[in-house]
């Protein structure tokens, strides 16, 4: 396994990033009913070029390799197929490369394959689940693995969004203007639960949920590349993901337990990522328009702004947090702002506000009973071990539950 | 010194990989051969095209392939040199052939005057 790590530290993704290019190239030349035909020629014209390249050098050019190979593949099968109504002999025209023709760049295929994923037919889930097979070029095998997912649970959602896919997407094409902004925001969550599926689960595997954060980056890099689609909401979010991912590294120790920010070597943080993010967040600010990415953003910018742990400006997040409570208010919100008050003015007023929350909205929820434990052991309160009990017998990760058992034992 | 011949079978299992795991797969074979080239082991080798033909009865008679079942096909070759069939079968050992389920090399010595 460690040697699987480092070979794929060390390789480029290109076949990972070509999948997506490919197969939205040839989604928008033949249409989305033939995705299954795609997806295997694509599958097949990668395993010729993995058996070819493992003995002499890959070509100068991969992609238009890949291009050629896959896209004669799918002509063959169409033909064999029989599908005259499918099947159209122009098509064979720009076999040599990709866009001979220039009608649109491959920026814009995919921009529009992105837009086919995430199809208002389709379920939240379905979306997210088409959008890492198809855009991001994971096997249901790896969408399982990086979420802790069945197998075959995966593979059913894909199997059903890839049915509407085939129904509903017909050619692909943008959205025409009246529908741009609402489109622009159904992707813009799909990529912001792409990107926190990979970011903040602690089960999983590592490098590839690294993949899954660098690929929902890069999504949203190419719709805000696209004149007239970068809203505001869309930079706050690409912000928000640049600033959480300067830390990913450092979240994780040497024996890969992951860290809080109090325990983070904050000299790891990826410096050049982060100046990134407050060029974004300095662009989300233009417009009327402010999202829960804004306050999630800046919420991300203040720790990013932050020396130490202890020299954070925890009053400006309680505020931001004050706000969102306001405008956005989940549970999860609510919970993080507890931590908030905790940091800026102290264990009493948070535990105190804690339970002032509705607890039937938390009656399941292991972290509200962690922090209602933690504030508690602050306080020398002797409530403290039931919590604790309570948050162990409620979590179902292990190194959460070993957590919360050694803070326990600390009582007696 | 002589020279040995390995055919390579069973990996057509790997034509199920995801994108990610070929490229994994295929750096690990490049470092391989890289490494018998650099100690002047490798001779030559290169994949063979699954499809082809088998000519037979006489030469009256031309089949398409498949020859065998997807596990037997041979997938490749390679030459190389080594001191005695032992050293042969134990660079063998190192091919990342191994990491799929039915990975098969078989080694024979070529023959010379």
């Amino acid at each position: 396994m460690s040697n699987n790590t480092s070979v794929s530290n060390s390789i480029d993704h290109i076949f990972r990033s070509e999948y997506s290019k490919l197969v939205s190239i040839l989604v928008g030349k033949f249409g989305a009913n033939c995705i299954d035909v795609i997806e295997d020629a694509i599958q097949e014209a990668l395993y010729k070029a993995m058996r070819m390249w493992s003995y002499q050098e890959s070509p100068k050019d991969p992609g238009k390799w890949l291009y050629r190979v896959a896209h004669n593949q799918v002509i063959d099968t169409l033909r064999r197929s029989n599908k005259s109504v499918e099947y159209n002999p122009e098509l064979e025209k720009g076999e040599e490369s990709p866009h001979s023709m220039n009608e649109h760049s491959i920026d814009d295929d995919q921009l529009m394959m992105i837009f086919a994923c995430c199809h208002p037919s389709m379920k939240e889930s379905e979306q997210i689940m088409l959008s890492l097979k198809l855009l991001c070029g994971f096997s249901n095998k790896e969408i399982a693995r990086a979420f802790m997912k069945n197998t075959e649970a995966v593979k059913k959602a894909i199997t059903r969004a890839k049915q509407k896919f085939k129904e509903e997407v017909g050619e692909l094409q943008l959205p025409n203007e009246g529908q741009l902004m609402g489109r622009v925001r159904a992707v813009i969550k799909v990529i912001y639960l792409i990107f926190n599926n990979g970011y903040t689960a602690v089960e999983g595997e590592s490098l590839l949920k690294k993949d899954v954060c660098e690929d929902a980056i890069r999504l949203a890099l190419i719709i805000h590349q696209k004149e007239g689609y970068s809203a505001p909401e869309l930079k706050a979010l690409l912000s928000l993901m640049l600033f959480n991912f300067s830390r990913f590294d450092a979240r994780v120790s040497d024996e890969l337990e992951l860290l809080t920010l109090d325990k983070q070597d904050r000299s790891k943080w990826d410096k050049e990522l982060m100046n990134r993010a407050h060029i974004f967040f300095g662009q989300s600010a233009s417009g009327q328009s402010f999202s829960r990415y804004h306050f999630e953003s800046a919420i991300a910018r203040e720790h990013a702004l932050a020396q130490s742990f202890e020299n954070t400006n925890w009053k400006q997040i309680l505020d931001l947090y004050n706000l969102m409570n306001r405008y956005y208010p989940s549970p999860t919100v609510s919970l993080n702002r507890i931590v908030a008050i905790d940091q800026a003015e102290g264990a009493k007023s948070a535990l105190k506000q804690l339970n002032n929350l509705n607890g039937k909205n938390y009656t399941n929820n292991h972290l509200y009973y962690a922090i209602k434990g933690d504030l508690e052991i602050k306080l020398n309160n002797k409530g403290a071990k039931d919590s604790l009990l309570k948050a162990i017998d409620l979590t179902d990760n292990l190194k959460e539950r070993g957590f919360l058992k050694s803070k326990l034992a600390c009582l007696h | 010194m002589s020279r040995f011949m390995y055919l390579f079978r069973g990996s057509d299992a790997m034509a199920e990989m995801s994108p990610e795991e070929m490229e994994v797969h295929m750096g690990k074979w490049k470092t391989w051969m890289g490494g018998l080239a650099q100690e002047g082991v490798l001779v030559d080798g290169l994949p063979l095209n699954k499809d082809g033909k088998q000519v037979s009865n006489g030469a009256q008679t031309v089949i398409d392939g498949p020859f065998a079942e997807g596990k037997e096909m041979v997938g490749g070759y390679l030459i190389v040199n080594a001191d005695n069939e032992n050293a042969a079968v134990e660079i063998a050992k190192g091919c990342p052939i191994f990491e799929g389920p039915n990975g098969n090399v078989e080694v024979r010595e070529i023959m010379s005057m």
